[in-house]
């Protein structure tokens, strides 16, 4: 089997056996240019009849095509315009409101900062948009807040004038409050991100991520994080497949067998490396996850590899102590930019079939989140 | 100036885009798909999106969206239906807003300062001045129990009868005063002393160690005793809770309202609150008859200490007292012309017929590495304990 870069198009054979299923990064021996590639999993008996007539050795998807190359299906990147000085003028102004208003401004200039974040997002050639308002979270906020009373007063109440055992009743709330906020958040800002005329929305419940979370956490707990490679897939899974844009399902097909030998190397290197192996783990894990998530004929490939997790991490740990915190939008900025140039989106949507969904989720979890201080990337 | 714009158009229901031409009159939009004409009027229309510089246009009516990626079309709407132009924003009028970045930087620092350094304090005077003294002694009583939780009480009985004794004494100079005063002495080789508010006095045994008669020691208790009639300490918490909070809102950092638990670190009062609680002190000791000389005595000493700590005579931990109770040179003198402001009298001594010598060493069994004289005292108070 070939393999050529896609650099100084050096071409090699390899033992298509020595290479694994997944996405793996290759240094061309000759130029020195890293790239990750993949084989196609699919056995050849599988693939369709116009395709049998082609050798049977699995085909290498390079995943920086070469130049001039044809290709069949578009590959596209997510664009980010926005600006870290508008994203500065946004907190100052936005901090300075929530001062004079004794803090109820906040949640207006954090619909607004979000809007402005979205709407600087280009994919094909669209804006995402951003609909919610500073009026649902405030309102999110007041419910939260009453939803913490009662979680934890009834408890205490109990408690004290009762009987001290009802204590107790804390501690379901605990592991209650974490799922609740995070499912609800997703839910929330889902059903108010609006691309190319259609909605995004989140079809999980909190019961089903709740199952996912106990289990995962005893399972993980037990086996001394052995079992957090499954437990991030059930999780990547529940968060993936749930996510609609419009009426078009995500999908995720990653298993946990796949990462296992990449955790048993981060957990071996994670200690020589003084816990800098992490990075590498979490790219191979960004990467694996973003290939096996498809979206009716779209697939994502994710390019980036630990170093440049590693340099970007540090960059933004220098942007903050070096400004003391004042460089924090260009922490977002450069944030976006890592996503949005590192991951691609291969096909197309056949716009057409996609239905509009009824806009639902209010902002009680989207509370809870904020006082938890959970924040969920874009 | 143009009379069609290219857009798209999303009609709501499908994600499929249309391309559209739209035209403007004074009251509305017309939107041209596929040969049909549809009229959206103007006042029905939100612009969603557009504005910032090369931002798209976006408009939207119900459920249906317009995007227009022309900068130019704002502009003759402007022209064309100035009724509704305040609708809509110019995309070509946004700037990078550098004048309102320092604006509200500015502002922002200024309100801050202004908050710090004028708001608070006059917010904790009116509070302070205000607050009932069943509060103080609640609020106080958490602090103690703090501290009570972690470290150990002396458990002494000598010590115990001592410093009541004191307390009494100093107590019944003050008539009238709306406290309960309690006494707490913990195990703990620090010296130095708390007053929390509605009259919780904390006494570590370091600090009773390190005085040379009682009177020394009733010169400290009068001294944190006003802190609490004064109320310095309840002004301390509320101007630390209220910082607090001032921070947490500036950081964005909302769990710092709920991290509400403060240390004793929190009682720390500045330099004319200590010169007041001086001054005040040592008049409360000559009103109850115990000689002021002490407590000059032992401020000295602290002070003392303070300059020829490398000479390490006295024990490191005074440190700890002189961080909490800023003792400067200053200080010392003031109190000793006092001093001499006090008409001298003959003063009965304050606990006669107790070794204060062996009373003062019962807690903790003297101090660790002392001369071999405390050693054998401390043997004696360790009989004592058990």
């Amino acid at each position: 089997m070939k393999i050529s870069c896609p650099e100084c198009r050096h071409g090699s054979d390899i033992d298509p056996k020595k290479v694994p299923t997944r996405t793996v990064t290759a240094k061309c021996p000759k130029c020195g240019h890293r790239f990750p590639f993949s084989v196609d999993p699919a056995p050849p008996e599988a693939q369709p009849k116009d395709e049998a007539a082609k050798p049977a050795e699995p085909r290498v998807v390079p995943f920086i095509r070469p130049k001039g190359g044809q290709e069949a299906k578009p590959s596209r990147n997510i664009s980010f315009h926005g600006e870290g000085l508008s994203l500065l003028r946004l907190y100052l102004v936005s901090n300075l409101l929530t001062v004079l208003t004794l803090g109820v401004y906040y949640f207006w200039g954090k619909a607004k900062i979000r809007r402005y974040i979205y709407s600087s997002t280009e994919f094909m050639g669209e804006r995402f948009s951003y609909s919610g308002t500073g009026k649902e979270l405030f309102t999110g906020w007041l419910r939260a807040t009453a939803v913490m009373a009662v979680a934890f007063g009834v408890p205490k109440a109990l408690s004290s004038f009762v009987h001290p055992g009802f204590g107790v009743l804390v501690v379901p709330v605990m592991f209650m409050i974490v799922p609740v906020a995070l499912v609800g958040a997703w839910r929330y800002r889902l059903s108010r991100t609006d691309w190319h005329g259609a909605r995004f929305s989140f079809s999980g419940t909190v019961k089903e991520y709740l199952k996912i979370h106990v289990k995962g956490s005893l399972l993980t707990l037990i086996t001394l994080g052995f079992y957090s490679p499954y437990f991030h897939v059930q999780k990547e899974r529940f968060w993936r497949t749930n996510t609609c844009y419009g009426t078009a399902r995500f999908d995720y097909t990653g298993k946990g067998e796949d990462l296992k030998k990449d955790f048993l190397k981060a957990f071996l290197l994670f200690i020589p490396t003084f816990g800098l192996y992490w990075f590498w783990y979490k790219a191979a894990v960004t990467r694996y996850d973003w290939e096996h998530t498809t979206q009716g004929g779209l697939s994502f490939k994710f390019s980036a590899t630990g170093r440049q997790f590693l340099t970007f991490s540090i960059g933004n740990l220098l942007l903050l102590a070096l400004s003391l915190g004042f460089a924090y939008p260009w922490v977002i900025t450069r944030s976006i930019r890592f996503t949005s140039e590192h991951l691609t989106v291969e096909g197309d949507i056949e716009f057409n079939k996609v239905g509009q969904t009824a806009q639902h989720g209010r902002a009680v979890g989207e509370g809870l989140a904020g006082m938890l201080d959970i924040d969920m990337a874009l | 100036m143009k009379s069609f714009w290219k857009a798209f158009y999303y009609d709501g229901r499908t994600a499929e885009r249309h391309e559209v031409e739209i035209s403007l009159s004074p009251e509305a939009l017309c939107v041209k798909k596929d040969g049909k004409e549809a009229l959206w009027r103007l006042d029905e229309v939100d612009q969603t999106q557009g504005f910032n510089k090369g931002e798209p246009v976006r408009l939207e009516k119900g459920g249906e969206a317009l995007i227009i990626n022309d900068a130019e079309f704002v502009v003759s709407l402007y022209s064309m239906a100035p009724a509704h132009a305040a609708r809509f924003k110019r995309p070509d009028r946004m700037g990078r807003g550098v004048l309102l970045i320092s604006l509200s930087a500015f502002l922002t620092i200024a309100i801050g300062l202004g908050v710090y350094f004028w708001a608070i304090p006059a917010m904790v005077r009116v509070a302070t001045a205000n607050i009932p003294p069943s509060v103080e002694d609640r609020l106080g009583r958490s602090y103690v129990s703090g501290l009570t939780g972690m470290v150990p009480q002396c458990t002494s009985p000598e010590i115990i009868d001592s410093t009541d004794r004191i307390l009494k004494k100093l107590e019944s100079a003050v008539p009238g005063h709306p406290y309960d005063f309690k006494l707490y002495v913990l195990k703990n080789e620090t010296v130095n002393a708390f007053a929390a508010p509605g009259g919780h006095i904390v006494l570590l045994s370091g600090l009773i160690e390190a005085t040379e008669s009682p009177e020394e020691l009733a010169g400290v208790m009068a001294h944190e005793m006003q802190h609490v009639l004064k109320k310095h300490s309840t002004q301390a918490i509320f101007k630390d809770l209220s910082t607090g909070v001032l921070f947490s809102f500036a950081f964005g950092d909302l769990q710092g309202l709920s991290g509400a638990v403060r240390t004793m670190e929190g009682l720390r009062y500045g330099r004319n609150l200590e010169e007041e609680a001086d001054k005040k002190g040592m008049e409360l000791l000559v009103r109850a008859g115990i000689d002021p000389e002490g407590m000059v005595g032992f401020f000295e000493y602290l002070w003392e200490c303070e300059c020829k700590k490398e000479k390490k005579d006295k024990k490191a931990s005074v440190l700890e007292y002189l961080s909490t109770h800023p003792a400067t040179e200053n200080r010392v003198e003031y109190l000793k012309k006092n001093l001499g402001s006090v008409s001298p009298r003959n003063y009965e001594p304050l606990l006669p017929g107790v070794d204060w010598e062996r009373v003062k060493n019962s807690c903790s069994g003297g101090p660790p590495g002392g001369k071999e004289k405390q050693d054998e005292e401390a043997q004696k108070t360790d009989e004592v304990d058990t």
